[in-house]
This record gives C-alpha cells, sequence and structure tokens, in this order.
C-alpha cells in the first residue's frame, strides 16, 4: 500500500475535474471520429490484407461494376490463404444471443440529422461487413447469415436516411461499391449453405446502387439542396458525322447548328440537373 | 473499456492481419485518452478531433511497421499524438496557451453547478499553463491521458527517469500554485492510479 498525501489526492481530483469538464470529446464528436477512421481502416488494412497474396492490380473504381466484381473475385480467390487467420471474439457476435440486442441499440442511438446519419449507417454497413468477413474466416454460417441480414437492413436504412440527397447518394454508392467488390469475393470463401445469403445481400446492394443512382439523377439537389458536380450530367457528345478523310465537303448539310447545342456548355435543359 | 496487454497486443495482431474489427476496438480503447492529451495542448476542440482522427490513420498506415518489442503499443500511439501536435503547432503558428481556455467557459456547465467547481477548474487550467512546455506535456501525459510513467516516457522519446523528475516538479508547481499543502498523511490504496490497466 502506498502512502499519499491527501494532497496529491485533492490534485488528482481537481486535474480530473478539469479533464472532464474541458478536455473530453462529445459523444457526437467521438461518432464522427469513429465513422471516419473505420472507413479508412476498412479501405487501407482489408483490401491490403486481401490482395497480399495477389498481383497488384490496379482497381478502378469508375470502371462498371461487373468489372468491379470480376477483380475483386480475382483478387479474393487469390487471397484464398489468408483464410487461416483466426480471431478472437469480444462482446456480442453475430448470431449470438445478444447479438440482435446489440443492433437494436445501434438502431436506437442513431442520430436524426440526415448527414450524420448516414454516416452512421456507413459505419453500421463496415461494422457488419467485418462481422461477415470474420464470420467466413472462422466459418461460421450460422454468423455470416446474421451480420448479412444485419447489413442488408442498414441497406435499407441507409438509403432512406439518404433520401434524395444527392451527396448522401453519392457517398452512398461509393460505399456499396466497395462493399459489393468485397462480398463478390467472398462468395467463393464461403461454404455452400451461406452462398445464397451473400448472393442476396449483392443483389441488395446492387439495387441499392441503382436505386442511389436513379433517385441521384432525379432529386434535383436533395433535401439539402446539394448538387454534387461529379454527378452533373454532361452535354451529349457531338454528333456531327465527320467526313471521310478524302471527301472533306467544306460544310456538310446536315450539321446541327453550334448554337442549339454547345460544345463546352450544358444543354438547356437536361434530367437530373438542379435548376 | 478495459483491455489488459495480452488482450491489447492480440487485437494489434489481428489489426496487422487486416482485420478492421479489431482496429475498431483499439480505437474505443485509445481514442478517449489521446483525445483528451491532445485537447490539452491544442486549443480547439475541432482541432482536437481533427488531429485525433488523424493519429489514428496515421496509426493504420504505419501499423505495418509496429513491432512491439518492449514497446507499449499506447506509447507508440501517443508519440503519433504527439508528433501529430507539434506539426499542427509549427504549421499552424499555433501555440498551446492554455491561458486561452481559462476563457473557455466550462461549457457544459448548467446554471446549477456550483460555482466554487467552475472556480477551482479555471484555476487548475491557469496553474497548468505556468508550468513549462515539458512539465504541461508531462502532466498531460500521465494524468489527462492516464499513461503509465514509462508509456510518458516512451512517447515523449525520454528516459523514463526523466519523466519522473518532469511530473515530481510539475506536481510541486500545481500544488504551490492551487494552494494544496502537503500537511496529511493517509493511506489511499495500492499501485499507481494512473499506471495503465
Amino acid at each position: 500500500m502506498n502512502k499519499r498525501t491527501a494532497g496529491d489526492g485533492e490534485l488528482t481530483r481537481r486535474l480530473e475535474e478539469f479533464a472532464q469538464a474541458r478536455l473530453s470529446p462529445d459523444p457526437a464528436a467521438v461518432l464522427r471520429m469513429r465513422a471516419r477512421v473505420m472507413r479508412e481502416a476498412r479501405t487501407q488494412l482489408e483490401a491490403s490484407a486481401l490482395a497480399a497474396t495477389a498481383e497488384p492490380t490496379p482497381i478502378q473504381w469508375a470502371r462498371s461494376r461487373r468489372g468491379l466484381r470480376r477483380g475483386a473475385a480475382v483478387l479474393l480467390a487469390a487471397g484464398l490463404s489468408l483464410s487461416a487467420i483466426g480471431g478472437v471474439a469480444f462482446g456480442a457476435q453475430p448470431g449470438g444471443p445478444l447479438y440482435g440486442t446489440r443492433l437494436w441499440l445501434e438502431a436506437a442511438t442513431l442520430p436524426q440529422d440526415p448527414n450524420a446519419r448516414t454516416e452512421a449507417d456507413f459505419d453500421r454497413l463496415e461494422a457488419r461487413l467485418a462481422e461477415v468477413m470474420r464470420a467466413a474466416r472462422e466459418g461460421n454460417e450460422n454468423a455470416i447469415a446474421a451480420a448479412l441480414a444485419a447489413y442488408q437492413a442498414v441497406v435499407d436504412d441507409a438509403l432512406s436516411a439518404a433520401g434524395t440527397n444527392d451527396e448522401l447518394l453519392a457517398q452512398l454508392e461509393d460505399v456499396l461499391g466497395k462493399h459489393l467488390a468485397v462480398l463478390n469475393g467472398l462468395l467463393d470463401k464461403v461454404p455452400e449453405q451461406a452462398r445464397s445469403g451473400i448472393e442476396n445481400a449483392i443483389d441488395k446492394s446492387d439495387n441499392a446502387i441503382d436505386k442511389a443512382g436513379g433517385q441521384g439523377s432525379q432529386g434535383g439537389g436533395g433535401q439539402g439542396g446539394t448538387t454534387n458536380p461529379e454527378r452533373t450530367p454532361k452535354p451529349p457528345p457531338d454528333k456531327t458525322p465527320k467526313p471521310p478523310p478524302d471527301k472533306t465537303p467544306p460544310a456538310p448539310p446536315k450539321t446541327p447548328q453550334p448554337d442549339r447545342n454547345p460544345p463546352g456548355g450544358p444543354p438547356a435543359s437536361h434530367p437530373g440537373g438542379s435548376h | 473499456m478495459t483491455l489488459d496487454d495480452a488482450a491489447l497486443e492480440r487485437l494489434v495482431e489481428e489489426a496487422r492481419s487486416g482485420d478492421s474489427w479489431a482496429f475498431g476496438r483499439l480505437f474505443d480503447h485509445f481514442h478517449g485518452p489521446i483525445y483528451r492529451y491532445i485537447a490539452s495542448r491544442i486549443q480547439r476542440p475541432s482541432d482536437a478531433e481533427d488531429l485525433t482522427q488523424l493519429v489514428f490513420v496515421k496509426a493504420l498506415e504505419a501499423l505495418p511497421r509496429y513491432e512491439a518489442r518492449g514497446i507499449p503499443f499506447g506509447g507508440w500511439l501517443f508519440r503519433l499524438a504527439r508528433n501529430a501536435v507539434i506539426d499542427f503547432v509549427r504549421t499552424r503558428h499555433e501555440h498551446s496557451e492554455l491561458d486561452t481556455i481559462v476563457e473557455q467557459a466550462g461549457g457544459d456547465a448548467g446554471p446549477d453547478q456550483v460555482a466554487v467547481t467552475r472556480e477551482e477548474i479555471d484555476a487548475v487550467a491557469v496553474a497548468l499553463s505556468a508550468l513549462t512546455e515539458e512539465q504541461r506535456e508531462a502532466i498531460a501525459l500521465r494524468f489527462f491521458a492516464g499513461l503509465s510513467a514509462r508509456e510518458a516516457a516512451e512517447a515523449m522519446g525520454r528516459q523514463e527517469g526523466t519523466v519522473r523528475g518532469l511530473q515530481f516538479r510539475a506536481i510541486a508547481a500545481l500544488r504551490r500554485q492551487l494552494g494544496i499543502h502537503l500537511d496529511q498523511i493517509d493511506e489511499v490504496g495500492s499501485g499507481d492510479r494512473h499506471s495503465k490497466e
């Protein structure tokens, strides 16, 4: 037993009081930090682990989703040797008796603000996907099924929370696109019985991406009135027929008038633009 | 949340193997102390939030190069935090003047909060601002972040004895400033309250 002065105790108490009052993050800040850090963790840790044994195939997210699926499947098939990575279970695990309670608590404490809620939903999606991957590594079919069901529920919630906000929908589309690649890769890693669950989740994500893209292009700016400039439709390409090289007429008679379809600017009206 | 050293090491290994869930557990365990340390050195809470996040992102990037070899993960993480604060202060030409914190009214203090408590908190802020930079850092790591002397030494890149000396002098200065006297002795339990769980 240490001998300490009462003065030590008093000083400790005052420092602790100071730290509580002035140096502690508020819960909303913690949620924000965690969501961002976990998104980064998913991108960096799991992508690098999956690609560890594969050739460094650059993934271009701008490619078609089918291309993404094929690329991720190749990467993950090559990364099968990593399936021996084990883990130690902490807390409520998918399929466990407290898992439903944990999900309920998570949902009950979601923020109301659409931006914050979408951020929180991304965090939940990533958490569910991490659980799916963990369960797949452990070969736990029940856990895979439970985590996948929870994942699909969060996809619905995220889509609903994003509403018609272009910016949020674009973020959701991006996140789900990345998840699709992971889910596709998992197909080769899980037992036969778990595959249908993953295929359902893939369909769900695929549909959600389509919906997000569709709503984003029709939303006209969405709730927040913000329009992602990257999503602004580009003007149609100039379809002026090009003359054959040897028969260059000075002025083809059927060339559209330039002022009706200016090449450098948006068309007079477009389906998804904000007005 | 309490995790013993073995559990922490396991989580670090799992995170290094690509398990983001394990990294999430590490975040849950360390974000509070890291934030407190940073907030004690940086004026604005929004900057403390950004820097805390940055520290964990840097940890993610550096994780493949982390080797335990006797260096506690907490000490390693706080070294990243310390470097992040130094870079921030240098680039923003900002000094961690704690006397400006005094001006922050106890933000969450409701009208029913005892005025004495607020005065005490302000007095602590003033007393901290009177310390040297190194003493203040030693106090922040030891008391606000809850590091052991060894971990604080690792974070500061100093010898453990040096850090203990800094803490000793800082505590004496704080006592003087706050008018806390050493005239009573009592038994307060075994172990070091501020050593890592």
